[in-house]
């Protein structure tokens, strides 16, 4: 009997210390990849309207507003607006023109989006474990109630 | 609860909450110390930004692109106040408004340290617990079966005080009854000296207060067993003599004790005296006496006034008729209060459930001296029900019936109780038989 509340809190521990952490890594992971995707999906908006506002590549320089932290922001004048350096992944930034970047981000949006379904699936593969271990306790326990109650009807 | 307290796991699950709240601390101090550098940081960029006129920067567009070009209006600050209301400043107003802003900042993070330490000490108490905990043993020695041998005792003690409590007043009825005949065949032959009768039951009272107040500092333990005695010795066919007077004032006495109230108290009670022998003093004590019940019972005080306003009318007669002096002490106030606090009781509850209950409903003696005091017509609406409800009864079947009613109620409740525990078993049994044979029907 005592084996076996020892086993039941083995499992409890297992399911709340381990799957449970470990669905929280993933989730945080996936909430990660989504930001980047809408840091990504930003860039290709910003290019897109500033193809839109100069669709023949007439205009010298755009004025635009820099943060320089805690929301203050200063004047700034970009002088090529027409290239655009791009992160590319491990810290390399890249100098593309814009259909090439929007290419760039395009193929990007799709692999973290991947990335993000395998994080998914993971995800939900952790809690059918968890669903699965509990689901194992409560009926353990039903069944030392159940042989209890037996006992019980014995005597009384 | 008590044992759960000292438990050593509660220690430990303390501290590790402890712990917890700690790094809970730590980061909330840690995003503020982050925003004080950033601002520092933000100031030290905003003092020197206006030095030049103009950066080559790499404008980020979003983290994860930018492009090339350069600061401009290096003095022109565009600062978001918060729910998107922008301001535009130049470099210095910005610094200032960092600079309150800062402030703010300090002021959390000191509030935070202190949270800090005080959350700090904490965790050092209860790891000294801990460890002393962990060193000694904590010897715990149980006391169950000696406050049920007390309880018991004081129930039995209370039933007695009750048999105790309702001889008296009969007798003290029967005593007052007399006296008051006596009084007034002394009132119609007011020249004849049957005073000396009174003046000697006032000499033996005094004595009899004397050794009260002996008794009060002596007993002790043994009160109990000398009370017992003095209930064997009662009997109801006597007349009101000595030892009944020694019982009512050491019931009184008991009276007080159960109160736990002191000697002092006691001492300072038996002492009150009613003096009719000189008008004017009488009246000052009769104010005093009235406040006292008023202060310490809010019992009626229209019905006491009349009666003193009587005994006033009284006293005045016998000393406008003859200068002499009676005095009579008033020894058992004790008793009297217990009766007024216990018709205060029944006042609330008027149900007559044993014939003790009468006296409580229909009797109401302040005590023997006021009793005479009350006028014909008041005395005969009261009395004459007194004795038709008192004396049929004998001492016996009053015995008895108080206690049947008593654990008659006490009897159903455990029929109740046992009834419904039987119940349950009951149903429990069929239940069980049901779950045992669908146990079985799935194996």
């Amino acid at each position: 009997m005592e084996k076996k509340s020892s086993k039941l809190l083995e499992f409890e521990k297992f399911v709340n210390e381990k799957l449970r952490t470990d669905l929280k890594l993933v989730l945080e992971d996936q909430d990660a990849i989504f930001s980047e995707i809408a840091e990504y999906l930003q860039v290709k908006d910003t290019i897109e309207k500033l193809t839109d506002a100069n669709p023949k590549g007439e205009m010298k320089n755009f004025q635009t507003k820099v943060d320089l932290g805690c929301n203050f922001y200063a004047n700034a004048v970009v002088d090529d607006p027409s290239k655009i350096f791009i992160s590319i992944g491990f810290g390399f930034f890249l100098e593309m023109k814009f259909d090439e970047a929007i290419k760039f981000i395009d193929k990007k949006v799709k692999l973290l989006n991947k990335n993000a379904e395998d994080l998914d699936q993971k995800a939900a593969e952790i809690k059918a474990n968890i669903k699965f271990v509990l689901e194992g306790l409560k009926e353990m326990q039903q069944l030392e109630f159940e042989g209890k109650e037996e006992n019980h009807s014995l005597f009384v | 609860m008590s044992q759960n307290f000292e438990k050593l796991e509660h220690f430990v699950r303390l501290r590790t909450e402890q712990e917890n709240y700690l790094k809970v601390c730590d980061q909330k101090l840690g995003n503020w110390q982050k925003f004080k550098d950033d601002y520092l940081t933000l100031k030290s960029r905003l003092e020197t930004l206006p030095h030049e006129l103009r950066y080559e920067v790499m404008v980020p567009i979003s983290k994860v692109a930018f492009m090339t070009g350069r600061l401009v209006n290096t003095n022109e600050i565009l600062v978001l106040l918060g729910d998107n209301w922008f301001v535009e400043k130049s470099a210095k107003q910005s610094c200032d408004l960092i600079d309150r802003r800062l402030k703010n900042i300090e002021k959390f993070l000191d509030d935070l340290h202190k949270e800090k330490k005080n959350l700090q000490e904490q965790i050092n108490w209860t790891e000294n617990l801990l460890q002393e905990k962990g060193e000694y043993v904590n010897i715990e020695e149980k006391l169950e079966d000696e406050p049920i041998k007390q309880k018991s005792q004081k129930e039995i003690s209370e039933e007695e005080k009750r048999e105790i409590r309702r001889k008296l007043q009969e007798k003290a009825l029967q005593t007052s009854l007399e006296l008051e005949n006596e009084i007034k065949k002394d009132f119609k032959s007011l020249y004849k000296p049957k005073e000396n009768k009174i003046e000697k039951v006032e000499e033996n009272t005094e004595e009899e207060e004397e050794e009260d107040v002996v008794q009060i500092v002596n007993n002790g333990p043994n009160f109990m067993s000398q009370l017992e005695e003095d209930i064997k010795n009662l009997d109801l066919g006597e007349k009101f003599d000595e030892d009944d007077e020694q019982l009512r004032n050491l019931m009184s006495e008991y009276d007080k004790g159960i109160n736990r109230e002191n000697n002092k108290q006691i001492e300072k009670d038996l002492k009150k005296q009613v003096k009719w022998s000189n008008v004017e003093e009488s009246q000052a004590k009769k104010v005093e006496n009235s406040q006292y019940d008023e202060d310490d019972f809010e019992y009626s005080e229209s019905d006491e006034e009349e009666e003193e306003e009587e005994d006033d009318e009284i006293a005045e007669e016998y000393v406008k008729v003859e200068p002499i002096k009676i005095q009579i002490k008033h020894t058992a106030n004790e008793f009297i209060e217990e009766q007024d606090r216990r018709l205060r009781l029944s006042r609330e509850k008027p149900e007559i459930n044993s014939p003790a209950d009468i006296y409580s409903v229909f009797n109401k003696p302040k005590s023997i001296l006021k009793k005479t005091s009350l006028t014909p017509i008041e005395s005969d609406h009261i009395l004459p029900v007194e004795h038709k409800k008192v004396e049929p009864k004998n001492a016996e079947m009053e015995k008895f019936e108080p206690q049947k009613a008593f654990t008659g109620e006490i009897v159903e409740k455990n029929v109740i109780s046992i009834q419904s525990h039987d119940m349950g078993s009951e149903n429990k049994k069929p239940v069980s038989k049901f779950k045992a044979s669908k146990f079985s029907q799935n194996k």
